[in-house]
């Protein structure tokens, strides 16, 4: 029987692209930019994409020999242009789309700049946008916005619950969605967060150093969280709160459990957030779980088996509190 | 230009108490379960004291943007009293102008897409001291006169953003009061608003995780106080208001800065 998910994966590597698609991966995403754009815009502070350092390519022939073998092993790619730009950057941006939208194995483009998005309906692009999670589609409305603005794909944010997502599915099945499946769990919206994120790393006497200070930590999420951890008898005693989870509850990154839901339909896919050193496990706990829908089972039955390969697979011992959004 | 002074509320309970306004905001940017209700609206039409107000609106769960359609109607016919609609949501926005074209919108904070978290400054003023970590010395990059120029501005600057938004009667950004320097410009349909002094950093629906409450059920913490942070390896006053998370700047630019970025409003959102 086919499974009816298709399982999303990023990579940064010609090596990787074998070992996810092993691993059961159908699509892929992943970057591109050239040195000449990252020399301006760094891509440490996550501007032209929001991969990151190391989880792009930055030679064009090694891209284009991934994106090419890819496509032998049947995975379409999505190219990543999820930032947010400003006017001087949109030339730049719009040649580096069609010069890569020009690889036959690029099936499309992952973009949420509303800019962005007017240029290339302008321009009539022609291979499949699809819309970034830093797009915050919430609610149906939000997807026939981008649908108008020429998208087929939509990426839909990490904090809806499962009853959200069946909503906005229903109410327009020709479009296809991407929902997060594992990994990359964020504690606040996205789209909507301007934490500021540096994910430089320098190589520096064969050591790793991250980021610009590490006395500032390289997210400015994480900084705002530790001081909450840190500090939570204070708070506590301060606001009289009653929290005791919260420090368990924090870091939400997956979904195995939600997609007995979805397990009917046939327009979605499963995003795994694979950045630099793409973990094959996130993938094959996810396959794992698609496989296990195919036959009949219990709802029970299949969170239990979610539990057994999470644990099997060395990646959590699931306790009920990574989940994504409840 | 004459730089007018607005005050921003999150309850029609506040209404009376800023009656010396003759213009409010009210409504929430973060949090759908705070919107007030069609009833809020009536009793506001049915009060003496004509103030107008600019309704603002959060990012929306489809429930939600259910219910809230159901008062557009009401808004349209009372225009003169809500004279504007802010929106945090393209699917609202989706909605208003395909029902409402006459309604006057302004693009909310969440949509501007400033960057805003403070920290950034020390790295776009190459603020952040050499440290050293175990045995290694660590050096930090400089950052490029593009990089410094990206931080300043957003896509409200781009021609062809600014040509949607006319032609979709948006009249107005909302912007924050960043700690670096900001560049915006308008063509002159479009005029800029800016918060002061709690800037937004973001947001989440993991609102129980966020105040520390053991409860997935709203709580309504938020109406008793704000969480004010301690200071934690940076010198900024970061501030928990709900289910976002702010910081405090209390240096507002002067009005020549303000008027050259177009800004001719200031709401105070204490």
């Amino acid at each position: 029987m086919v499974n009816a998910f298709n399982i999303t994966s990023g990579f940064n590597s010609l090596e990787s692209i074998f070992k996810i698609k092993e691993a059961g991966a159908t699509e892929l995403y992943g970057g591109f930019l050239p040195k000449e754009l990252d020399r301006k815009w760094p891509i440490a502070f996550n501007i032209l994409n929001r991969r990151g350092e190391e989880a792009n390519f930055s030679n064009w022939n090694e891209f284009e020999k991934a994106v090419n073998q890819a496509r032998k092993y049947n995975l379409p790619v999505y190219a990543t242009f999820n930032g947010l730009y400003i006017e001087k950057q949109y030339k730049s941006i719009l040649s580096l789309i069609n010069e890569i939208s020009s690889l036959k194995g690029i099936k499309g483009i992952i973009v949420n700049d509303i800019s962005l998005l007017l240029l290339l309906k302008e321009q009539k692009y022609k291979k499949e946008i699809a819309i970034s999670t830093g797009g915050t589609t919430f609610n149906a409305d939000t997807v026939q916005f981008y649908k108008n603005l020429g998208a087929k794909r939509i990426i839909l944010d990490r904090q809806l619950t499962i009853e959200d997502i069946i909503k906005i599915i229903k109410a327009d099945d020709s479009l296809h969605y991407e929902i997060f499946g594992f990994g990359g769990g964020c504690f606040f919206i996205d789209g909507f967060c301007s934490s500021f994120h540096c994910t430089e790393n320098l190589n520096y006497e064969n050591k790793i150093i991250e980021t610009y200070n590490t006395k500032q930590m390289n997210f400015g999420c994480n900084l705002v969280l530790k001081n909450i951890i840190d500090n939570t008898n204070y708070y506590k005693s301060k606001y009289k709160l009653d929290n005791n989870i919260f420090i368990k509850n924090f870091y939400h990154c997956c979904n195995l459990c939600n997609f007995y839901e979805l397990k009917n339909f046939k327009n979605i896919s499963l995003k795994i957030v694979n950045r630099k050193n793409p973990r094959q496990s996130f993938v094959k706990v996810v396959k794992l779980a698609t496989d296990k829908l195919q036959k009949k089972i219990s709802k029970t039955e299949y969170i239990k088996y979610c539990k057994k390969i999470l644990k099997e697979n060395n990646i959590f011992e699931c306790k009920g509190n990574n989940c994504y959004y409840t | 230009m004459k730089i007018e002074k607005i005050k921003f509320i999150d309850n029609i309970k506040f209404l009376d108490k800023y009656s010396k306004y003759n213009h409010v905001y009210l409504g929430s940017e973060f949090c759908e379960k705070k919107i007030f209700t069609l009833k809020d609206l009536k009793s506001i039409i049915a009060k003496e004291n004509k103030q107008k107000i600019t309704l603002v609106f959060p990012y929306l769960t489809q429930n939600y943007l259910d219910k809230v359609k159901k008062m557009f109607e009401f808004i349209n016919l009372n225009s003169n009293i809500f004279c504007e609609i802010v929106f945090n949501d393209w699917g609202l926005f989706y909605y208003i102008r395909n029902n409402y074209p006459n309604i006057k919108l302004v693009l909310g904070r969440l949509l501007t897409k400033q960057k805003t978290d403070p920290i950034s400054y020390n790295i776009i003023y190459s603020k952040q001291a050499i440290s050293s970590l175990k045995s290694n010395i660590f050096v930090p990059k400089k950052i490029t006169q593009e990089t410094k120029e990206y931080f300043a501005q957003t896509l409200i600057n781009s021609k062809i953003f600014q040509k949607f938004m006319i032609k979709n009667n948006i009249i107005r950004v909302e912007l924050d009061n960043i700690n670096w320097n900001m560049k915006v410009k308008l063509p002159k349909q479009i005029k800029a608003s800016i918060y002061y002094p709690y800037v937004k950093i973001t947001t989440t629906r993991h609102c129980n995780f966020l105040n520390m409450i053991n409860s997935n059920k709203c709580k309504k913490q938020c109406q008793k106080h704000d969480i004010k942070l301690k200071k934690y390896v940076v010198n900024y006053d970061y501030v928990i208001k709900g289910n976002s998370l702010n910081y405090k700047n209390t240096i507002l630019p002067k009005d020549e800065k303000l008027k050259n970025n177009c800004i001719d409003r200031i709401i105070l959102n204490d």
